[in-house]
């Protein structure tokens, strides 16, 4: 079976721009949340989110690409070309064996939401690029275009588990021998006055802060931003004497096909435990579980059932962590997000901690990682971590991640 | 054409020239009312753009059987001149941008 090599890897979070400032963060357990400016606030019961700051798109993109795009597709954009940068990809490669899958749950709510509230309130035109703006597949469309890449390119939206969907197709292509490489992640820019609202009503963000596991967690943190992985057939990518930052070695998925918003734990567990089948020969002990994680009481209680389910007495073994408790919950974004935390988490043997979760609920009897930073248990074989992203509508997504 | 006609589609011939210039990012002096979008470059989502800045900065409104007809820079102001004057006038158009 090809093995599927991750080459490169991008980002734009609340906590840092680029991987390297991402991973100083997770480290120090930082969070990128802020409050929100006080004449936002009105109606919401939080007062925070977890917003990318000092975010200059047009530093790096074309004038033509500012003027095409909208925030959600400019972070994939700025992500991207970290990622193929890192990756040393060379412009030489078939630009139609290549796939861009991306996650999106939200679309382009940054140029729809200003055009429709003037067109509401005002009866104003609505510009024309209001639709390229705001399409969903905007980020897929653009990455193509900048790359030239002509292979398989389409956007995957399922809530929350979107980036984390996408990376699992992407992988199974290249894994198959569909294409050679692919650009693959996710991008949301949510944080906008209707969505914050429409969140808000279904009372499940924190009016404090995320506290993923905390036996006081009280809600998730809003956030955006974008992560993209390179994926490259392994073989060929040690041939261009690529440098490999990690390796997936197995995706699973399935639905709970029972409530829109409140998980399953047999759907997350069947999720989990597909990614480990799918793993094959490359199945190795599980050693860290990135979880989905959103801080609220719903989702951390049906998550820790799940892990139980699949590991049984296995489960203590596992440091779980939820990322979300510094960078937020961004959304069709946060599985990419999650997926490159947990491809440093094992290149560097460090998991990072759940921040501010000072005291662990007992009752998910679940090994959280707090207070600091822990060591990955090293033994002279891989171990595999898993990056969990459960949606709301039941949509369960797992990626499995092999040390290198 | 009476001579403040002309010098109306004169002024509106120069301001599409600006900007068309401005979004394609050429010298404005490359281009003339004789210039066609093909030659320009301008393909069908740059003139809907076109239209819509056009019709923000006249308050008009062109018909779509207008500008389907519409493939150089000087039929573009021709159309922008005849939808102003198909405006009611009010007290607004008397400082319309013409």
């Amino acid at each position: 079976m090809r093995r599927v090599a991750i080459t490169g890897m991008g980002c734009v979070t609340a906590i840092g721009i680029g991987t390297e400032r991402f991973f100083h963060a997770l480290r120090e357990g930082r969070d990128g949340f802020l409050p929100l400016p006080e004449e936002e606030r009105v109606g919401l019961n939080f007062s925070s989110t977890a917003r990318v700051e000092d975010f200059r798109p047009e530093e790096l993109l074309s004038p033509d690409q500012m003027l095409l795009s909208e925030r959600s597709s400019q972070f994939a954009l700025v992500a991207a070309h970290e990622a193929i940068e890192e990756s040393g990809m060379p412009a030489t490669l078939d630009g139609s064996r290549i796939a861009v899958v991306f996650g999106c749950s939200a679309g382009g709510r940054t140029a729809e939401e200003p055009a429709l509230e003037k067109l509401y309130t005002q009866g104003a035109r609505v510009h024309p690029l209001t639709v390229p703006r705001a399409m969903a597949n905007a980020g897929t469309s653009l990455v193509s275009m900048e790359y030239g890449i002509t292979g398989p390119a389409y956007t995957v939206s399922t809530a929350c588990a979107s980036a984390t969907h996408a990376i699992g197709q992407a992988f199974h292509m290249v894994r198959s021998g569909m294409v050679d490489a692919a650009i693959t992640g996710g991008h949301d820019a949510p944080l906008t006055f209707g969505f914050l609202r429409a969140w808000n009503s279904l009372r499940v963000v924190s009016p404090t802060f995320s506290r993923p596991f905390a036996k006081d967690r009280d809600g998730m943190t809003l956030g955006e931003g974008s992560a993209v992985l390179v994926l490259e057939e392994m073989e060929s990518a040690l041939r261009r004497g690529a440098l490999v930052l990690g390796e997936i070695a197995g995706f699973g998925m399935s639905s709970d096909a029972r409530h829109i918003t409140q998980p399953a734990p047999s759907g997350a567990a069947a999720a989990m435990r597909t990614a480990l089948l799918d793993c094959g020969d490359l199945r190795a002990p599980v050693r860290h579980i990135n979880a989905h994680g959103t801080g609220t009481v719903v989702n951390d209680g049906t998550e820790a059932e799940a892990i139980h389910m699949v590991f049984e007495e296995e489960t203590g073994r596992i440091p779980v962590t939820s990322t979300k408790s510094t960078h937020g919950h961004a959304m069709g974004a946060s599985g990419a997000l999650e997926a490159v935390a947990t491809v440093l988490a094992l290149q560097h043997g460090e998991l990072p901690h759940t921040a501010h979760a000072s005291e662990i609920d007992p009752e998910l009897a679940l090994d959280v990682i707090t207070g600091e930073p822990r060591a990955l248990e090293r033994t002279s074989e891989p171990v595999l971590a898993l990056s969990n992203s459960f949606a709301f509508g039941g949509l369960n997504a797992v990626l499995a991640f092999r040390s290198v | 054409m009476e001579m403040e006609k002309i010098q109306q589609l004169e002024t509106i011939q120069q301001r599409c020239i600006e900007l068309i210039a401005a979004a394609k990012k050429v010298p404005p002096e490359t281009l003339s009312p004789a210039s066609t979008f093909k030659e320009i470059g301008l393909d069908s989502l740059d003139k809907v753009t076109l239209a819509f800045d056009v019709e923000e900065a006249y308050d008009i409104a062109i018909p779509e059987s207008a500008l389907a007809t519409v493939h150089t820079i000087g039929a573009m102001a021709a159309a922008i001149q005849q939808a102003v004057a198909a405006k009611p006038v009010t007290a607004d158009s008397q400082t319309s941008p013409v």
